[in-house]
């Protein structure tokens, strides 16, 4: 047998000691995504043309270009700057715009949807626009869009082990470690692997379940 | 050659590695998600849960995850050693194709399903309706995501720096060490891959308006 | 008409199912070659789902079809109730045209693309002399102009007509209209029937037309059936049903569609 049942069960808690890592960056990175991305899509609606262009130009750029090589850029390039990050924080806050340019994406949808006849409405009970925002829009367009965030969370979550390219111990790094300490790859590789499957597919039925009962309390 | 466009000769070579990684994993992207696509409709309850398995598989773990399995652990139980550059095509082929299927899968259940009946009243078996009626429906709408998802193989292809292919990315990494113009370095990196988004952008585009040509749905005049 | 040949469809005991809606009970009825009929009745009485079970686009739940004298789906004697093999279906069908409601023509396709798909595809014909007879279909159809056209630049009447042109383009013995004028808007239903009178010269071709215009299924109809909750329950000469009602449900339907 060339697969190690003892082996495989011996680096469970090393390999999950990872994941606890890999999940908090995610958790970390999505805060900072969901609220950047607000920021992004409110921004890109502005009527100021100065503001709106270069976000909309950021989100652009950003969305076109991988992240490792964002993750590489905040992490050597920050220093020179005199701003020196952890490794976990540089690759959270790299997680966190790079995604935040996705999520803006997902709230400008959904702010698209919501009928103009609220705005005018917003605005005849004379709300200003950010109170316009915050208490008539917003509450009417996050709901429907909140299976596609959760979606972005299970993408980001997917894309956590970049983290490794700039050391943070996440699962991906843990495996790695263990692989080049007793030359056996095919044990850490595969645990992992099956993590990530279990943890999408129940997070992706966490979320049909989700949606499902969105779309029961709007029918 | 002024800076910083003096340090692009140095990233040719990755650039080339890059570009090469991302034309065949498109190929097989495409090939794997028209694949799986078709099969998940299959009538054959084999060939829907094979397909099926794979989308899952590939989309429910992380693309860098794949390429070390491929890469490190896949060799022992092949017992052979695996050209890295090969194992970037195949693995970013496969992630890439998996997505590409859900495109492939919903692009055909969206055609109205009075085609499939109209052909069906005309004769036509399964694989002639599908040939002739519903994929050349269904491919226009596939267009748009597909753009999307090669932008995100582009992207994708850096993953390959982190099992040693001396790729554009990791060409970056060993500039800023040679020369130690980490902005700069970094900033050219991001640069190009825009660059290279934006040509897949305007080609999809271009095609789209290649293929609809005469086919305004909504009526050209 | 010869009394004595085999009907070209003959159809026995026919049931089906939607879920809970038992929408054809117990359906039996013969066509003759050459015959045209037309069906009339209250929606939802299973009118269109006769068609459908014949163009095999459904499955019946039990009961018999027979066209040209080929089981399409016959009773096993366990009592089941089976499909002919695909091939046998396929050459089955081949013998049937049908129209839709909605036309569903190609839109990916040009008019003529659209008539000469099928016989190039399914029969094989050559590309010359598919678009021949296409041209002719056209020409009958009146829209020999629109060759080079695709569906979305047509009215819905010229849509129809070529939906027609390319049924007939696979010579089928048998044409199926399900509500073809149903869709359209009031002006060019005119264009659409026009068409159907012209295809009822032709001895041969059998048509079962099912219609909610009551005056045209009287003057197209030599036979005429009205369906009511999943069965036939008067048929004859469309002068009898039409002037001489005998049935009660017949009467009903006729003065509530004739009042409105």
């Amino acid at each position: 047998m060339i697969w190690d049942w003892e082996f495989a069960i011996s680096i469970l808690p090393e390999i999950l000691r990872g994941l606890g890592v890999t999940l908090l960056a995610v958790f970390w990175g999505m805060t900072i995504a969901l609220s950047l991305g607000l920021v992004w899509a409110t921004a890109r609606r502005s009527t100021n043309r100065l503001v709106a262009w270069p976000v909309a130009c950021f989100v652009e750029f950003v969305r076109s270009t991988p992240l490792l090589v964002q993750i590489f850029f905040l992490f050597y390039v920050l220093p020179s700057l005199g701003l020196t990050l952890s490794p976990l924080l540089a690759g959270v806050v790299a997680l966190g715009i790079h995604y935040s340019c996705y999520t803006s994406e997902v709230y400008r949808a959904g702010i698209n949807a919501v009928p103009r006849g609220q705005w005018e409405a917003a605005r005849a009970l004379s709300f200003s626009r950010w109170e316009s925002y915050r208490y008539v829009i917003l509450p009417q367009a996050i709901p429907p869009i909140i299976p596609a965030l959760g979606n972005y969370v299970i993408a980001m979550f997917k894309d956590a082990p970049l983290l490794s390219a700039i050391t943070v111990l996440e699962i991906l790094q843990r495996a790695k470690i263990i692989g080049n300490e007793t030359f056996r790859y095919l044990e850490p590789f595969t645990v992992v692997g099956v993590i990530f499957l279990i943890l999408s597919l129940l997070s992706g039925l966490l979320l049909t379940r989700l949606e499902r009962r969105l779309k029961l309390v709007s029918a | 050659m002024p800076p910083p466009i003096d340090l692009l000769p140095s990233l040719m070579d990755g650039l080339r590695r890059t570009l090469v990684i991302a034309a065949g994993g498109s190929v097989l992207a495409i090939a794997f998600a028209l694949l799986a696509g078709l099969g998940c409709l299959s009538r054959d309850p084999i060939v829907r849960t094979v397909a099926r398995v794979y989308i899952e598989v590939f989309r429910g773990t992380s693309a860098l995850v794949q390429l070390f399995w491929f890469y490190f652990a896949l060799p022992i139980l092949l017992g052979l050693r695996l050209d890295a550059m090969l194992v970037g095509v195949l693995v970013l082929g496969l992630n890439i194709g998996a997505y590409g299927a859900e495109v492939v899968r919903s692009a055909i259940e969206s055609v109205p399903a009075g085609q499939v009946q109209a052909a069906a009243a005309l004769s036509m078996n399964r694989w002639q309706t599908m040939r002739y009626i519903v994929l050349p429906q269904a491919i226009l709408l596939m267009l748009p995501p597909f753009g999307n998802l090669l932008i995100e193989l582009l992207k994708s292809t850096a993953l390959v720096s982190m099992i040693t292919v001396t790729d554009l990315t990791r060409a970056g990494l060993f500039l800023r060490d040679d020369t130690l113009r980490t902005a700069e370095v970094f900033g050219m990196l991001l640069l190009i891959y825009f660059s290279l988004s934006l040509m897949i952008t305007a080609v999809m585009r271009g095609l789209e308006r290649w293929l609809s040509h005469g086919q305004d749905y909504g009526g050209r005049q | 008409m010869n009394e004595s040949r085999p009907p070209i469809l003959r159809i026995r005991d026919l049931h089906k199912w939607y879920d809970d809606l038992h929408i054809l009970r117990g359906l039996s009825c013969d066509l003759r070659a050459g015959e045209k009929v037309a069906i009339i009745g209250p929606s939802g009485s299973g009118k269109s789902t006769l068609l459908r079970l014949l163009m095999t686009l459904e499955s019946p739940d039990s009961g018999e079809i027979e066209v040209d004298g080929q089981a399409m789906w016959s009773t096993t004697p366990a009592g089941r109730t089976v499909a002919a093999g695909e091939d046998v279906l396929r050459r089955i069908r081949a013998k049937l045209g049908m129209v839709f409601q909605h036309f569903h023509l190609f839109p990916h396709l040009t008019v003529l693309r659209n008539i000469t798909a099928a016989p190039q595809i399914v029969k094989g014909i050559a590309r010359d002399a598919a678009e021949r007879r296409a041209g002719e279909l056209l020409e009958m159809v009146g829209l020999a102009d629109k060759a080079n056209a695709y569906p979305a630049q047509l009215s819905g009447g010229q849509k129809q007509r070529v939906a027609i042109a390319r049924a007939l383009a696979m010579d089928p013995s048998v044409m199926l209209f399900d509500e073809v004028t149903s869709a359209l808007d009031p002006e060019l239903v005119g264009e659409v029937q026009d068409v159907l009178r012209q295809l009822a010269h032709q001895a041969a071709m059998t048509m079962l037309i099912v219609t909610h215009e009551m005056q045209f299924a009287r003057e197209i109809a030599d036979h005429v059936m009205f369906f009511d909750a999943g069965t036939i329950v008067e048929q004859g000469a469309p002068e009898q049903i039409f002037s001489a009602p005998k049935e009660d449900r017949t009467r009903e339907f006729l003065q509530r569609v004739i009042d409105r």
